[in-house]
């Protein structure tokens, strides 16, 4: 058998050049908050919120922010700064056993650290920004496949949105009421769920009433979050995640640069 | 650092003022594009059994790499989109000097290694069809 014949069978049933190649565009919903009522559809290109999943390139991106939030404060004492006296704790010959020094070394029983160090200690790592960027992809792939990602936008065409009662294309509630949170977790049956809302800007105008009310929220498991604080582990421990249109476009913004 | 981020506010007060009108940002116009500028074929989403396909690296070059470890020495097709068990059984029959065995199919990262120095032949293959 040749070698293109074979090649030539393994894509015939396909016209296309590039057959396998996934869709490059996937569809997401606009929703209305708090009701989260679908209203029109945004094609999303599929690299950004629809690619497969690499569980290997999480666990780089995670690694690399737990080990920069390590703040490094331990001060263990090395074998001059110990406790111990310095005298030989054995004679060096005549006993029998083996030779021995102070009783501050390493490799004794209560003896100092081998590798002593002083606060602050600096255990950050780095990651290239292509890979944390992929991260990022992926982390939100996770969410949107499994229909778990909750955009709250505005249509285009405003012509025929009919809104529910108190409900906006915002991050906003109507009341600072603690209740309210508890009615809209009841009501999408968010029960005992990790919800993680992200805003595009946190101040007393926007989404006052929202804040006031997850704060007063008898658990913690809802958080608020500014749209530059978010990190991987954050969308990662999140099991609903609900946010503004303006927040993916500064997601796509920031974390799409190897890929557009 | 202070002379900096009076640069930048600076920076910001003309934008501020500026009577330019807002532009596109392209890259955004690409990951959004508007429902109407996208075609049906875009959507596909038609699962497809049985076939592969390795794009070119930016470089334009396939991505077919040498690794050496310690000892040994391993050939690397990576970033395999689609079917990567039927490119190995492909590549099996294509190159029958190899042993089966030498061939190891990673499915997470989608990238198949083959134990060996193999590079110029498969560069001499892919290149046929991607």
């Amino acid at each position: 058998m040749s070698l293109s014949n074979l090649f030539k069978r393994s894509l015939s049933s396909l016209q296309h050049a590039s057959p396998s190649i996934p869709p490059s565009y996937t569809l997401a919903t606009l929703r209305s908050f708090p009701s989260l009522e679908p209203h029109s559809i945004i094609p999303i290109l599929s690299k950004f919120i629809n690619t497969p999943i690499r569980r290997d390139i999480l666990w780089l991106a995670v690694t690399m922010e737990l080990d920069n939030k390590r703040v490094g404060s331990s001060n263990p004492p090395g074998r001059s700064d110990h406790k111990f006296s310095r005298a030989k704790v054995l004679p060096q010959k005549g006993t029998g056993r083996a030779r021995a020094g102070d009783a501050n070394s390493p490799i004794r029983f209560r003896g100092a650290y081998a590798l002593a160090r002083n606060a602050p200690n600096d255990f950050t790592t780095k990651l290239p920004m292509k890979v944390y960027s992929y991260a990022y992809r992926i982390a939100l792939s996770s969410l949107y496949k499994q229909g778990k990602l909750f955009i709250i936008g505005k249509p285009e065409s405003e012509t025929n949105t009919k809104l529910k009662e108190n409900d906006s294309f915002k991050l906003e509630i109507c009341t600072n009421d603690s209740n309210a949170m508890i009615q809209f977790i009841q009501l999408h049956k968010f029960n005992e769920l990790n919800i993680l809302f992200i805003v595009n800007e946190l101040n007393e105008k926007e989404n006052l009433n929202l804040r006031t009310s997850i704060k007063y929220y008898p658990n913690n498991k809802i958080t608020i979050m500014r749209k530059e604080d978010i990190e991987v582990k954050d969308i990662l421990k999140a099991n609903r995640v609900i946010l503004e249109q303006e927040v993916i476009n500064y997601f796509a913004d920031k974390y799409c640069k190897s890929i557009v | 650092m202070f002379g900096s981020s009076l640069r930048s506010q600076q920076r910001f007060l003309v934008r501020f003022q500026s009577t330019a009108t807002e532009t596109v940002n392209p890259k955004l116009a690409t990951i959004f594009p508007k429902l109407s500028e996208i075609s049906a074929s875009d959507l596909n989403t038609n699962t497809v059994v049985d076939v592969y396909h390795i794009p070119r690296t930016s470089k334009g070059n396939l991505p077919v790499y040498k690794t050496i470890r310690s000892q040994a020495v391993y050939t690397d097709i990576k970033r395999v989109q689609g079917d990567l068990t039927k490119l190995r059984n492909d590549l099996q029959e294509l190159l029958p000097e190899v042993k089966k065995s030498d061939f190891t199919c990673v499915l997470q990262s989608g990238s198949l290694r083959i134990k060996g120095d193999h590079g110029k032949v498969l560069r001499e293959i892919l290149s046929e069809k991607f």
